[in-house]
């Protein structure tokens, strides 16, 4: 099934935070075989050379590394895996206590709102 | 180095009325493009002088740095917007009709979409309904090792589950060397897969850009800008 | 790639006109039995004369038919539904011309051949029937008086003649549908119209040069005779008929050859789809 995409904001970048959501959760291990350019493009259902941009990009950053003739794989670097999962929960964090002060709580109210509802649910 | 089809100057009238001003527009291989304007626009006019179906007065139009021609009409694939074959045949025929004339049709690969879509070669086109006999004129089209494929308005009379398959088609057939212009005014549906559009208003170009670009620098989608540009 | 073009147009074109055909030599068939009815009464000499009549009849009948879905053909694949895929298979648009004119004329050829040949069988059953023979030694002498060649060249010169009007005909639809093209709207009104107003112009030329001929003649004749007594009679029943055959043939080849240029330039040059 064609991946969920907004056509509001550039595709390429969009199908980068798919991918590295893929790697964090495991859905890609590390030192996986990702597919070709063409396959994993009509399985997104986008433009083959919107997904060449985005695998790009990644390759730019080095979650992905080509082998000549093998293909693209995901990086063995294990920590570096380990950094854009810490980098990504930070953006997470960083939108909940915008939205939150957007709603009109301060960042000592959001946290003892946080630490309440955990107790709930352990209760 | 010449694109894969450019236009140069070219004009087109019909008695008075001026249906292409003046155009210039260069596709190169392995694109996917749509072609997108209102009705009266010029897309059709364009398309048909792609395709040798008008000559146009001014300008001029090369396939890989040549004429319009036998030899143009050798490496384009193209889709009318209306149903142009003998309702008579059956399928079977038409595809022995299409093997004989263009030497990059894959029969093969005719008949493997044929299955996956359960249309029977032996059927009549006049005993299937009009989506059925869109989906078959797109298997042919799409069936040709073509370097420019022009399809007009492929997936506007197909249920929505037809045209996943349409554009999965479209995709699959993806090869650097050759490039997909599409007309259509089914933008939303379409735009993921266009990498460039280029907007036709009253026979010329006003915009022609990247897809990603309009996404990035105009933070729109491209069915947006074509709203906000074409509005009534 | 001519041969191409002609193969699928013969194929597309067969279905109609192999079946036409056939029930043509059926309807002959028929036409041989009841001829060779043989019982008492004046009623049977009536119905083999019908007979004769009404075959004549339906080959003219058949031969019209064939004629329009020719034309009809033509203008279907290189102007109207079809147009599109004509159009734009990769084949030079003289070698589709050629095509479908070669097609369309050995199919009015075959038509027609089967139309004479029928007829020809048909009276010379009846004529056998009822026991009469024709003087053929007469025949031959007065053909001979009146065009000075022997029976064979007659014939080859009428099939030459038969040959190109054919082609003029068929020429002269196509440049009609081809000049109608050029329009905008009323494609086919105008196409009509050019027929009609192709034909009008043949006819006036044609009736001016027999004309002019006769008059000419005329001036002559009496002159002639004074010096030559049997001279118009002579002529007449000379060189009048040859000259005639030599006139209508040059009229037909040059009708032929224009249409023929006019038709493959707008093809080429000119084309206006919808």
């Amino acid at each position: 099934m064609a991946w969920d995409l907004d056509s509001d904001r550039p595709i390429f970048i969009q199908i980068v935070e798919r991918i590295q959501m893929d790697i964090i959760s495991g859905v890609y291990r590390p030192g996986d075989k990702i597919p070709s350019v063409r396959d994993l493009a009509a399985v997104a259902a986008v433009n083959p050379n919107t997904m060449q941009k985005a695998l790009t990009e990644l390759e730019r950053t080095g979650l992905v590394h080509a082998q000549r003739t093998s293909g693209r794989f995901i990086t063995e670097d294990v920590h570096m895996i380990e950094e854009l999962k810490g980098r990504l929960a930070q953006e997470q964090i960083s939108i909940f206590f915008d939205n939150m002060s957007r709603l009109g709580f301060a960042r000592e109210e959001t946290i003892s709102m946080l630490e309440e509802s955990v107790k709930g649910e352990k209760a | 180095m010449s694109g894969l089809l450019e236009c140069r100057g070219v004009t087109k009238r019909f008695g008075s009325r001026l249906a292409l001003d003046h155009v210039d527009l260069t596709i190169e291989g392995g694109h996917i493009v749509g072609l997108l304007g209102p009705n009266g626009s010029g897309k059709t006019t364009l398309i048909k002088l792609l395709n040798g179906l008008l000559v146009p007065n001014e300008g001029e139009i090369l396939v890989q740095g040549g004429p319009v021609g036998v030899e143009s009409k050798k490496v384009i694939s193209y889709l009318p917007d209306n149903t142009y074959l003998n309702h008579n045949k059956r399928v079977r025929d038409i595809l022995d009709y299409f093997e004989d004339w263009y030497a990059d049709f894959d029969v093969i690969r005719a008949y493997d979409m044929l299955a996956k879509l359960g249309i029977n070669p032996n059927d009549k086109l006049k005993t299937m309904s009009k989506g059925t006999k869109e989906k078959v004129q797109l298997i042919l089209v799409m069936s040709r090792r073509a370097k420019l494929y022009v399809l007009d308005e492929p997936i506007a009379g197909v249920d929505p589950a037809a045209r996943d398959y349409i554009m999965n088609t479209i995709l699959s057939n993806y090869e650097p060397e050759s490039s997909i212009l599409i007309a259509t005014h089914l933008i939303a549906d379409v735009e993921q897969i266009l990498d460039e559009v280029i907007f036709l208003q009253n026979g010329q170009i006003r915009i022609a850009s990247s897809v990603e670009d309009i996404r990035m620098n105009q933070g729109k989608s491209v069915d947006t800008l074509f709203r906000e540009v074409f509005r009534c | 790639m001519l041969g191409k073009v002609m193969k699928h147009e013969f194929l597309d074109t067969g279905r109609v006109m192999i079946p036409l055909n056939l029930g043509a030599i059926g309807v002959l068939i028929l036409g041989i039995m009841i001829e060779c009815l043989n019982f008492p009464g004046d009623m049977l000499v009536i119905l083999k004369v019908a007979t004769i009549l009404l075959y004549v009849f339906a080959l003219m009948v058949l031969s019209v038919i064939s004629y329009i879905y020719l034309a009809v053909r033509f203008y279907k694949s290189m102007f109207g539904s079809e147009s599109y895929l004509t159009h734009t298979l990769p084949v030079g648009s003289f070698a589709k011309l050629n095509g479908k004119l070669l097609v369309a004329l050995i199919w009015m050829l075959v038509n027609s051949a089967v139309c004479a040949l029928s007829v020809i069988a048909l009276i010379a059953v009846a004529l056998k029937q009822a026991d009469v023979t024709v003087p053929w030694g007469e025949v031959e002498q007065m053909l001979d008086m009146m065009f000075q060649m022997s029976p064979a060249a007659l014939v080859a010169w009428c099939v030459l003649i038969f040959i190109v009007s054919s082609l003029q005909s068929l020429l002269m639809i196509y440049v009609s549908m081809s000049v109608g093209q050029l329009f905008q709207k009323h494609k086919i009104g105008a196409s009509v119209l050019t027929y009609v107003i192709i034909y009008v112009v043949l006819q006036v030329i044609s009736a001016t040069v027999s004309a002019t001929k006769s008059i000419a003649l005329f001036e002559v004749s009496d002159s002639m005779d004074m010096i030559d007594p049997g001279f118009t009679m002579g002529y007449l029943m000379g060189d009048f008929y040859k000259d005639l055959l030599g006139m209508s043939l040059i009229m037909s080849a040059v009708c032929a050859v224009v249409f023929y240029g006019v038709t493959a330039y707008i093809c080429n040059r000119k084309i206006n789809l919808d």
